[in-house]
């Protein structure tokens, strides 16, 4: 096996053994061991995409042969999953490298880095497998990577619930890939991607089943990429530390129900499952973006807006654009990054200050993340040159062009609409007087090295990408790509952002008044408060799973195994003392009665013996 | 030559118990050994009297039953003394009793060793034991009446008394048959007519108890088998129908009484009359090819552990005053040993494998299964698995409870202490080793 | 003869330790690891022996009685090898995990006792022998249950120990009855075309097993005794002596009455299928520590069953590789769970809560074997669910895909358990609580972990074995 595969799979696992082991003798080794670890990482899927820029690497394996079946574990990387790794590993290294100062107060450090390299682990070997076994474990790995970092303060309740809420409802997803597995493994007789793919492309699947796996591995997605109905999660998920909430929740984990859409892209597309993912994206990405608009702490506006952008990539390879979801998909995971990123810088300045409204004024203090943070506002609401702007018109343009109506509409309010929230974020952050008297005091004060210097790394990134959009686009998906051309699109996007920037910029700088007195009317108090909970689908869910499924499902089956099963059980004590209570009459002591009993025997016994004798 | 020693012996004991009963002891233990020796050589009645014949099952029958007799008279003290030559004169009564080929021979010997057991009781120490005792002597005496009115009725139907010759056919027979069944039911505890056993047994001395329904009644079941075997082939139906009936009756009734006692002579007298319903499944399952093995086998356990718990009881009533079984919670601190032993012998009236209860169930149920009568079979099982609540319910009491006051530890004496060694010894070598007994059953 | 001596030896060295050693009760303990660790050589040694394509090793023939067909008979092969390799392992760690019990004397030569019958079920291919060990097994358990259980030890010990007695005695008629309709009691040699009654010895036998897996609706004795039990007995009733039933189901159903089987079989599914989804529900709505591991493991114990079922080589194969991660991945979630009672005197998880900062070692212990238990990759039971649902899915058609929602059960139970016990602030009990751990205990767990991650990445060892046990079925 390659050197370089070898460490990609390997060495974020002995990394985390490392981590925590050197870091409980001192604390300071734990982030080293990290930061040497993920740039090693970072090194080896440069290495790949310089050496393997023509070949793909393609390694079988069988991991476990029982019976008549071998479960197969093979590797495969062709230029998505070298992207995909380009992105995970440097990006991951980026925010280890950021969380040394984020976190660098935190007793717990080696638990920290440890998972953070288990995480980038379980990220590396879902781009790089071939089989859907391999990809499902990566995937829990993750899972389980997320639930443990975003618990991580798992002293405070909210931590410990976003993190059990995380767990659940992306297990709710995998348990359908799990499904989708063990069908694929008796009706297609494959899990390996490349060969579904293949098997769809020649029409040798059978279309209801290959529908229903399609859709199956789709709910995974959605659990995973925060998808309607699957995404409250997500926002609850911002009780991490901000620098999980840039890798995990921003920029990695949650690509990987894309990513795994786009591995299996002609597969999807030969079932007509696109339509449904085109759609629920549509939805989503309108739920996302609408919510964003009101919501109150910096990472929940964040997190919005990364469920809005997910779906709009989504939305991207729905319509049937490969191309345009997977460039957004590498675009948005470096500014969301880039703006986590920042918004976590924000949050150390401010002392952990997460309500953006009680911020205010920080530009003056820290003018460097400002500049950062505006860089990677400006590439998320699509104003060129930033590399936003290429990817979501690519989408915007591809559904206007394939789409259903309903897709076009919800994609492009999403997208006009993405403007609006990041700008109300950077205003309320930076502009205007400090809103909280915690400012006015001291602040932290970002060092160059540790914080500055990966935001502008980033920063640089994503105005700097442009350049290689097209090259990007070809790399992954090959020269010949059909690019979607709406006449006038761009215009028409850039008119109405400008209109709803000005709307936006008037409202919150100057009108801030004019706001209060819309925001007090009730009817829009009403929509304001649907927003602020996301439609209310985090409440249905667990109303449904606390009165449905504990409530009433599980209770009652408590109640019959309580009063039923083992009431029986324990009934026949008390049958056999009344039982004994019968019996107990013919036990007087006295002598006659038990002669009685005698005669009742004798006249038993030859009762029987004269009724057989008579039948001689 | 095995019956004259035993007389012999049981006449020359009572000269040494009062002065020293060591050597009434080692007497009556040496008697014993040379009754099973001569046994052993096929001199025991077969040599003397005609209408004896000693096949190897009833060999068989014969050392365990002097094995068990001189592990009782080892364990025994005090008061009990006069069981020892009571004792060796049962054990010459029994073994004509066991080798007898002569159904005139068997009602006598019947009626001996009902004299014996009367006598046996008759070791009366307080108003309980009286009363036990005259139930048991009541009781006797009418079963005696009914087998000899049935007898009677018999003996004008046949030609001859020798079991392999008689004629069994006809509705007399039948009749008769049927009555002396009732009389032989009477004394093996079989419900409904057990009531004066379970007062009898959990009443009279335990020593005596141990010997009454422990041994007495394994001599009778296995001899009575022998006796009844021809009627029991003969007339298939009836068999299968009355067997059935009784052992159904006996084992599930006992077992439910006996499940609710508070005293724990009662609970193994109850425990007693479940076996005797188990033990007539053989009976029922005459057809089988089995029934025989199996008869000897549950004969032979039986009289293993059932003496066995009953002589422990004795001692711990004698030591600890033990009658309830809240005198015996925490028992596993003051009478380690004790508490052992016992355990492992209910683990065996319980019917666990490894121990001679479990063997013997196994192949007499067995011989159920193969006559067809496997829905018997598996109430019987059920019903011994039923029967595992009042046993557990016994050691749960000694080992899962505290005791209520810190008595000092109490030993176990040497007699007593070889005694069970000998009954543990039986209990689970015929637990594990099925093929003595299978292989002097075989010529049957 | 060595196969016939640790069958019996443990009964004399039981005896021998109990009433030596009263003056020297610490020895015990030595004395039980270092016979735990000599049958686990010979097991081992028995794994080498194992003849490449299936079939028994014979070990010998001892106490025949030729009139009955009655002899102890001892044949091992790969899933008894399997067995006997789990069981010693198993008995090896609960000697650690019990190092500082009390009644030393009596607990450990109880253990040693254990040791003998249970090698036995899994030796012999004789019904009656495999019978009377089956029973055996019982008695050192209602003991260690009743005396070193918790508050209520009593009932539980009784209960359990009646509740598998009862429906052993159907399972005993079923025997009888084979051996009645066959002649023979040797399973290698009964042939069940000569059955008169196929039908009704599969459902008398069935019940017995049943009882002891255990399935619905039998399994009420079962979180009554594991709860009470102490953790380490728990264990041995988790880990061996509920997997008898399922090597009794497959060695009575699959492999000696393969036609009836196939008949039953969609019955079997649907008790299966029952358990797992009943008990988990019940798990979910437990408040109770360990009662929730109870349920869990019905639940898991509900997957063997349906694996069972498919009666294909790659179904059994999943069978027997559940039923090992089954027993190394319930053991430590019992003993955390029995541990944190004994340290904060509350058995409700939501009396509980923030353990994670006070014990850490534990808490990372637990939440590893619950993620092996909700079925996460790298760990034993994702291995099992997997190759569980495969075979299902092969055997039953595409509905049977849903036991893939067992996972989430499970994982709603173990993460609501993780979220009240482990995570969250501290609570008032866990802040007063001392949470030492010894170093036998600390080492156990160890192991624990260390075997549930290995075979969880490295299953293949397991799955050979499997492969030699059940290829009589056909395939490869």
């Amino acid at each position: 096996m390659n050197n370089a595969v070898l460490t990609l799979l390997i060495a974020p696992y002995i990394g985390a053994v490392l981590a925590y082991v050197l870091g409980k003798t001192k604390r300071e080794l734990a982030f080293w061991v990290a930061e040497v670890v993920g740039f090693i990482l970072f090194l080896a899927s440069l290495v790949l995409f310089f050496k393997y820029s023509d070949t793909v690497i393609d390694i079988d394996y069988t991991w476990i042969a029982l019976g008549n079946i071998q479960i197969p574990f093979g590797i495969y990387i062709d230029h998505l999953s070298i992207v995909m790794l380009l992105v995970a590993t440097g990006l991951g290294f980026l925010d280890i490298h950021f969380a040394h100062d984020y976190m660098g107060d935190d007793p717990d450090q080696p638990r920290y880095y440890a998972k953070v390299l288990f995480f980038i682990g379980g990220m590396i070997l879902l781009v790089i497998t071939k089989d859907l076994i391999g990809a499902f474990v990566g995937w829990e790995f993750m899972g389980l990577a997320s639930y443990l970092l975003i618990s991580f303060w798992y002293y405070k309740n909210s931590a410990a619930d976003a993190g059990m809420q995380a767990f659940l409802y992306t297990r709710f997803g995998d348990i359908f890939i799990l499904a989708a597995i063990a069908l694929l493994f008796f009706y297609a007789g494959t899990v390996n991607l490349v060969e579904l793919n293949q098997m769809a492309n020649a029409g040798q699947l059978d279309k209801t089943l290959a529908l229903v796996v399609a859709l199956f591995i789709f709910m995974g997605a959605i659990g995973k990429s925060g998808q309607f109905p699957l995404y409250p999660w997500l926002m609850n998920a911002m009780e991490g530390p901000t620098t999980v909430s840039a890798l995990i929740h921003g920029a990695t984990m949650v690509n990987s129900g894309i990513y795994i859409v786009a591995r299996l892209f002609d597969f999807f597309a030969y079932t007509d499952a696109l339509f449904i993912v085109a759609n629920v994206a549509a939805l989503s990405a309108f739920i996302g973006a609408t919510s964003a608009l009101v919501q109150k702490e910096i990472k929940k506006i964040l997190a919005y807006s990364t469920m809005s952008h997910l779906s709009i990539a989504f939305v991207g390879l729905g319509v049937g654009s490969l191309a345009a979801g997977m460039l957004h998909l590498v675009n948005h995971a470096i500014f969301k990054a880039l703006l986590f990123l920042s918004a976590g810088a924000v949050i150390y300045i401010a002392h952990h200050t997460k309500d953006a409204w009680k911020l205010g004024g920080l530009i003056k203090t820290a003018p460097w993340v400002a500049l950062f943070m505006a860089m990677g506002s400006l590439s998320l609401a699509g104003v060129p040159p930033f590399s936003g702007y290429f990817s979501k018109e690519m989408v915007v343009a591809a559904a206007w062009e394939w789409g259903n109506g309903f897709t076009k509409t919800f994609v492009t309010i999403a997208a006009l609409l993405s403007i609006a929230y990041i700008t109300r974020l950077w205003i309320l952050i930076f502009l205007g007087e400090p809103r909280n008297e915690d400012l006015k005091g001291s602040v932290h004060h970002p060092s160059n090295l540790w914080m500055r210097l990966p935001l502008g790394i980033l920063a640089f990134l994503t105005l700097f990408i442009s350049i290689w959009q097209c090259d990007i686009v070809h790399y992954i998906v090959g020269e010949d790509v059909i690019e979607p051309h709406v006449a006038g699109l761009a215009a028409f996007m850039l008119t109405g952002m400008l209109i709803i920037f000005l709307i936006v910029v008037g409202l919150y700088v100057k009108g801030l008044n004019l706001l209060y007195k819309i925001a007090s009317h009730h009817f829009v108090q009403t929509i304001h408060q649907v927003l602020f909970n996301g439609y209310y689908v985090e409440a249905m869910i667990t109303w449904i799973s606390k009165n449905i499924i504990v409530g009433a499902i599980a209770k009652s089956m408590r109640w019959f195994d309580t009063y039923v099963i083992d009431y029986i059980v324990n009934k026949t004590v008390d049958m056999t003392k009344f039982v004994y209570n019968i019996f107990k009459a013919g036990h007087s002591g006295k002598i006659g009665t038990y002669m009685g009993q005698f005669v009742l025997g004798v006249a038993i016994i030859v009762i029987a013996i004269l009724i057989i004798v008579k039948g001689l | 030559m095995s019956f004259i020693i035993l007389i012999a012996a049981g006449l020359l004991v009572p000269i040494f118990y009062r002065n020293n009963i060591v050597i009434a002891k080692i007497i009556a233990v040496l008697a014993f050994i040379l009754a099973a020796y001569f046994v052993f050589k096929g001199e025991s009645l077969n040599s003397i009297f005609p209408y004896f014949v000693a096949d190897d099952a009833t060999k068989l029958m014969e050392f365990v039953l002097l094995a068990t007799l001189a592990a009782v008279s080892l364990a025994l003290t005090g008061f009990e003394r006069p069981l020892i030559s009571q004792m060796l004169f049962l054990a010459g009564a029994s073994l004509a009793f066991l080798e007898t080929n002569n159904f005139f021979m068997f009602i006598v010997l019947f009626e001996v060793i009902a004299i014996i057991s009367y006598i046996l009781v008759a070791n009366i120490r307080n108003f309980y034991n009286a009363e036990g005792a005259i139930k048991a002597f009541i009781a006797g005496a009418v079963a005696s009446g009914i087998i000899l009115l049935g007898f009677a009725l018999f003996s004008f139907t046949t030609d001859s008394f020798i079991y392999s010759e008689m004629n069994v056919s006809g509705k007399f027979t039948l009749i008769a048959e049927a009555i002396m069944l009732a009389g032989i039911f009477y004394k093996l505890t079989v419900v409904p007519m057990h009531g004066w056993a379970a007062d009898a047994y959990s009443q009279v001395n335990h020593a005596a108890a141990a010997i009454l329904s422990g041994v007495i009644k394994s001599v009778v079941l296995f001899a009575t088998f022998k006796a009844f075997y021809k009627f029991l082939i003969a007339y298939p139906l009836a068999t299968v129908l009355i067997f059935s009936f009784f052992a159904i009756l006996t084992m599930t009734l006992a077992n439910f009484m006996a499940l609710w006692q508070k005293r724990i002579s009662k609970i193994l007298a109850y425990s007693s009359i479940a076996h005797s319903g188990y033990a007539l499944i053989p009976f029922a399952a005459a057809a089988s090819v089995y029934s025989y093995a199996g008869i000897l086998y549950y004969a032979v356990a039986y009289i293993f552990m059932q003496t066995s718990v009953f002589l422990l009881l004795n001692d711990l009533r004698r030591e600890l005053g033990v009658k309830y079984l809240d005198d015996i919670k925490g028992l596993y601190k003051k009478a380690p040993l004790h508490s052992l032993l016992f355990t492992i012998q209910l683990f065996s009236l319980a019917g666990i494998p490894l121990l001679a209860g479990f063997l013997s169930k196994a192949v007499a149920f067995y011989a159920g299964v193969d006559a067809g009568l496997w829905i018997i079979v598996l109430i019987a099982l059920l019903n011994s698995a039923l029967a595992v609540g009042y046993y557990v319910w016994i050691i749960k009491h000694i080992y899962f409870d505290e005791p209520k006051n810190n008595g000092e530890v109490i030993q176990m004496s040497t007699g007593s202490m070889i005694g069970q060694l000998i009954l543990l010894a039986g209990t689970i070598y015929f637990g594990i080793v099925a093929g003595d007994i299978m292989n002097a059953t075989i010529s049957f | 003869m060595v196969a016939v001596d640790i069958i019996f030896a443990p009964i004399l060295l039981s005896a021998l330790v109990y009433f030596l050693t009263r003056g020297a009760q610490h020895i015990t303990k030595y004395i039980a690891l270092g016979w735990f660790v000599v049958l686990f050589i010979i097991a081992l040694n028995w794994y080498h022996m194992l003849p490449e394509d299936g079939g028994f090793i014979f070990l010998g023939n001892y106490l025949s009685v030729p009139q009955f067909g009655f002899e102890l008979t001892l044949q091992i092969d790969a899933l008894s090898v399997a067995m006997l390799l789990l069981t010693a392992a198993l008995l090896i760690l609960v000697v650690l995990t019990s190092w500082n019990e009390k009644k030393q004397a009596a607990y450990f030569s109880l253990l040693i006792l254990f040791s003998g019958p249970i090698f036995g079920v899994f030796m012999t291919t004789n019904v009656l022998w495999f019978f009377m060990f089956w029973e055996l097994t019982l008695v050192p358990m209602l003991f260690l249950v009743g005396i070193w259980g918790a508050e209520n030890r009593v009932y539980a010990a009784i209960k359990f120990f009646i509740y598998t007695h009862v429906f052993a005695m159907f399972m005993f008629v079923g025997f009888y009855l084979l051996y009645k309709q066959t002649g023979y009691w040797d399973l290698t040699l009964i042939k069940e075309a000569t059955l008169a009654t196929p039908a009704l010895i599969w459902w008398l036998m069935f019940l017995g097993f049943a009882a002891k897996l255990p399935v619905f609706p039998f399994h009420t004795w079962l979180p009554d005794a594991h709860v009470q039990a102490p953790s380490s007995i728990s264990v041995l009733l988790a880990g061996v002596l509920l997997k008898m039933g399922a090597y009794g189901l497959i060695r009575f159903t699959v492999e000696l009455m393969p036609i009836t089987t196939l008949m039953f079989a969609k019955w079997m599914l649907v008790f299966g299928l029952i358990t797992t989804f009943y008990a988990g529900f019940l798990a979910i709505y437990e408040r109770h520590i360990k009662k929730m591991v109870a349920y869990s493991s019905i639940s898991h114990m509900g997957l063997v069953v349906v694996a069972i079922s498919t009666m294909t080589y790659e179904g059994l194969s999943a069978a027997l590789f559940e039923m090992i991660g089954h027993a190394l991945v319930i053991s430590p979630l019992f003993l955390i769970a029995g541990w944190l009672h004994h340290k904060t005197h509350t058995w409700y998880m939501d009396e509980m809560g923030g353990i994670m900062k006070k014990a850490p070692y534990a808490s990372a212990i637990f939440i590893l074997a619950g993620m092996a238990a909700l079925g996460l990759p790298g760990t034993m039971g994702f291995v099992g669910e997997l190759t569980i649902i495969i075979s299902a899915v092969k055997s039953w058609g595409w509905w049977i895909a849903v036991i893939a929602f067992a996972g989430l059960i499970s994982a709603g139970y173990i993460i609501w358990a993780v979220r009240r016990a482990i995570h969250g602030p501290m609570s008032p009990l866990v802040e007063k609580a001392d949470f030492s751990m010894s170093l036998a205990e600390k080492l156990a767990l160890a192991i624990y972990a260390v075997l549930i991650v290995y075979f969880g990445i490295n299953p293949q060892p397991i799955f050979d074995l499997a492969n030699k046990a059940f290829s009589f079925l056909g395939g490869m």
